[in-house]
C-alpha cells in the first residue's frame, strides 16, 4: 500500500516536473523512459528515424562522459583527450544500436518508480520495478548532478550494471591496446554492423 | 645471589614473550598499534552474508586494508562497512566495492574495482557503487523459479 501511495506521489511529482525542467532525479529517470518508452509503442516509425530519436535522447538524459569514464576505468586517466573524445562518440552510436534494437522487443511493459536516494548531493539512485508479463524486475537508475542537471550514466537491472557489462566485455582488448585499440575495435564493428 | 640471576633469566624469558606475542598479533593477526598511515572509507552493501569484521580488503588482488568494522542501518536496511586502507592507496570517487569469495568455499573479502576519477577519496567518504555478497542458494532458486 505505501508503496502505491510512494508511487502514486511520485508520478504526480514528474508530471510536475513536465512544465519545467526535471529536477529531481526521479523526475529525470521517469521523463527519460517515458519519452523511450513513447519511441518504442510508435511502431510505425522508421528504423533510422527511431534511430536518430533514440540517440537525440541519449544525448539529452545521459552523461556520456560519466559513462564512458566508468567503462574505461582505469584506462581512462591514461587515455588522451582525442582518444577520450573519439570513444565517447562511437560508445554513444554503440548504446543507440543497442537499444534500438531492444525497443522492437518492448512488450507493453510497465516501470513503477519507488524510492530515490541522494548520495554527496552529487550522486543518486532511483529504484524502479519493470512489470513484465506478470514478472516484477527491480531495475535501479544511477544519476549524476553536473552543473545543477540530473543526468543518467548507469542503470542495473537484477543486480547486472550496464556498465559493468560493458567493462567486462571491453576489458581484454583495453589490457592489450588501451583506448586507441578499443576505438579502432569500435570503428570496425560499427561499420561492419552499417553495411 | 644465585635467586637473583634465575629471576633476571626469568623476567627476560617473559618479556621477550611478550614482545614476539605482540609482534605475531600485528604480523599474522593483522592487529595495529595505531591509524598512522592509514585512513578510513565507509561502503554500504545491501547484503555483507559471510563477512567477517577484519576481512581483508584487495585491489588488484593484492591486500591493502581490512573491512574495521560491520553495522546493521536500520533505516535504510543496509549493511555499513568501515574500511581501513593504508595511505599510499587512492582509491578512485567512482570505483566499486565488491564482496568476493576467496576460491569456491573460501573467506569473504571486499575487492575495489578502480575506476576513472580524477577525484580520490578522502577520509570518512563513502564508496557508492557497491556490489552485495552473492548468494549462491538466492542464484539457485532464481533460476529454479525461472525456469517452472
Amino acid at each position: 500500500m505505501k508503496r502505491t501511495i510512494l508511487a502514486a506521489f511520485l508520478l504526480g511529482a514528474s508530471f510536475l516536473g513536465f512544465a519545467q525542467e526535471a529536477t529531481t532525479p526521479t523526475a529525470t529517470a521517469e521523463e527519460a523512459i517515458t519519452k523511450i518508452i513513447a519511441i518504442a509503442q510508435n511502431k510505425e516509425i522508421p528504423s533510422d528515424e527511431r534511430k536518430e530519436k533514440l540517440q537525440a535522447l541519449i544525448k539529452q538524459y545521459v552523461d556520456l562522459q560519466a559513462v564512458a569514464q566508468r567503462v574505461l576505468a582505469v584506462h581512462w586517466r591514461k587515455a588522451t583527450k582525442e582518444e577520450k573524445i573519439a570513444f565517447i562518440g562511437l560508445f554513444r552510436q554503440v548504446l543507440t544500436n543497442t537499444y534500438a534494437a531492444l525497443l522492437d522487443e518492448y512488450n507493453n511493459e510497465k516501470v513503477d518508480f519507488i524510492s530515490e536516494e541522494i548520495k554527496k548531493e552529487r550522486f543518486a539512485e532511483v529504484k524502479s520495478i519493470i512489470l513484465s508479463e506478470g514478472k516484477e524486475i527491480p531495475v535501479n537508475y544511477l544519476l549524476l548532478n553536473r552543473k545543477g542537471q540530473w543526468k543518467l550514466y548507469d542503470f542495473v537491472a537484477e543486480g547486472i550494471s550496464l556498465v559493468r557489462s560493458y567493462t567486462t566485455e571491453y576489458k581484454s582488448i583495453l589490457r592489450k591496446g588501451g583506448v586507441s585499440a578499443l576505438n579502432t575495435a569500435l570503428e570496425e564493428k560499427l561499420s561492419e554492423s552499417a553495411e | 645471589m644465585k635467586n637473583l640471576g634465575l629471576d633476571f633469566v626469568v623476567g627476560l624469558f617473559v618479556i621477550a614473550g611478550v614482545a614476539l606475542l605482540l609482534y605475531m598479533s600485528v604480523n599474522i593477526g593483522g592487529a595495529s598499534l595505531s591509524d598512522a598511515g592509514q585512513y578510513s572509507l565507509v561502503a554500504k552493501f545491501e547484503n555483507t552474508s559471510g563477512l567477517k569484521e577484519g576481512a581483508f580488503v584487495e585491489v588488484s588482488g593484492v591486500r591493502v586494508g581490512q573491512a574495521k568494522s560491520i553495522v546493521f542501518d536500520p533505516e535504510a536496511f543496509e549493511a555499513v562497512v568501515e574500511i581501513i586502507l593504508e595511505d599510499s592507496v587512492q582509491i578512485p570517487e567512482d570505483s566499486i566495492a565488491s564482496i568476493r569469495t576467496a576460491g569456491i568455499i573460501g573467506d569473504r573479502f571486499i575487492k575495489i574495482t578502480p575506476g576513472g576519477s580524477d577525484i580520490f577519496l578522502e577520509q570518512g567518504e563513502e564508496i557508492i557503487e557497491t556490489e552485495p555478497s552473492i548468494s549462491l542458494e538466492e542464484l539457485v532458486s532464481k533460476y529454479m523459479f525461472n525456469n517452472e
